[in-house]
């Protein structure tokens, strides 16, 4: 019991316990999962138990960050469609069978996905474009 | 004349290479980028004075050309930010897509967006194929 609370204890507070990697951009470090914008380029530890870039040539660095900037849009394209799908079920409840209204509601709701659908297709489409004329 | 001008102030510095006198003179009957002959260049000097200069090391005087180095960085550096900010425009149409609701010509301003980004995609790749047929070695490396 004591050495999971301390397993516990040391994953959150990792510098008291040793050095804190900072390889990658560490998990669990950020609001609603959503990367940093630091997360391409080469971290170093800040000696307050983060990760924090060492420094930042522009403009070799400009597109390690506009990479993260897409991760983040990815994300927070995500938490969107959860929003607006709820928004507009609660509309499509709310329409009482008014035709009209029902069908601007299931319009929403279609878009809403296909939107979903635009983020996801084009981040693997242009990764997959990205990794075979890089190589 | 308005492309011979073109020529004489970009060409003929980077490619005859600080000829200095004889057959090496571009005035000399020697129109710039024609190649010589051997025995032509052997009385030739290259970008750094040496005499005799070799294909290889031509090619290094090209490559060190201030002009040459500074657009194949520029180059480099713009090419390897299409795909993301292609992508880029793309997830901003896809939220803008989700954001539209019902309106049918918010749906269309996103549509537009996304269809302008895949082009600019298209103009870049057939862009690439061209300049890299055009220019003898590449010009994207």
């Amino acid at each position: 019991m004591i050495t999971l609370l301390l397993a516990k204890i040391s994953f959150i507070i990792p510098s008291f316990f040793g050095a804190v990697d900072c390889s990658a951009d560490p998990p669990g470090t950020s609001f609603l999962s959503i990367p940093h914008w630091w997360k391409y380029l080469p971290l170093e530890p800040d000696g307050a138990g983060g990760c924090a870039p060492h420094a930042i040539n522009l403009p070799d660095d400009l597109w390690a960050i506009g990479l993260a900037i897409i991760d983040i849009m990815v994300r927070l394209a995500g938490i969107a469609v959860v929003f607006f799908i709820i928004y507009a079920s609660i509309s499509y409840i709310i329409s009482q069978g008014n035709a009209e209204k029902t069908t601007a509601a299931r319009k929403r709701i279609t878009n809403s996905l296909i939107g979903l659908g635009v983020v996801l297709v084009a981040s693997v489409f242009v990764a997959f474009i990205g990794n075979t004329i890089g190589k | 004349m308005a492309s011979f001008l073109v020529l004489a102030i970009l060409v003929a510095p980077s490619l005859t290479l600080a000829v200095n006198s004889g057959p090496c003179h571009p005035e000399n009957n020697n129109p710039p980028g024609t190649a010589l002959s051997p025995e032509d260049l052997k009385n030739c000097l290259d970008c750094n004075g040496h005499p005799n200069p070799t294909p290889e090391s031509l090619n290094e005087c090209l490559n060190g050309n201030p002009i040459v180095r500074d657009l194949n960085k520029i180059v480099n550096f713009l090419s390897a930010g299409v795909g993301i900010v292609v992508i880029g425009m793309i997830i901003l149409g896809g939220i803008q897509y989700m954001a539209a609701g019902d309106k049918v010509e918010a749906i269309t301003s996103a549509k537009k967006r996304i269809t302008n980004a895949l082009i600019a995609l298209l103009a870049f790749i057939f862009m690439f194929a061209f300049l890299q047929w055009l220019i003898p070695g590449g010009i994207f490396r």
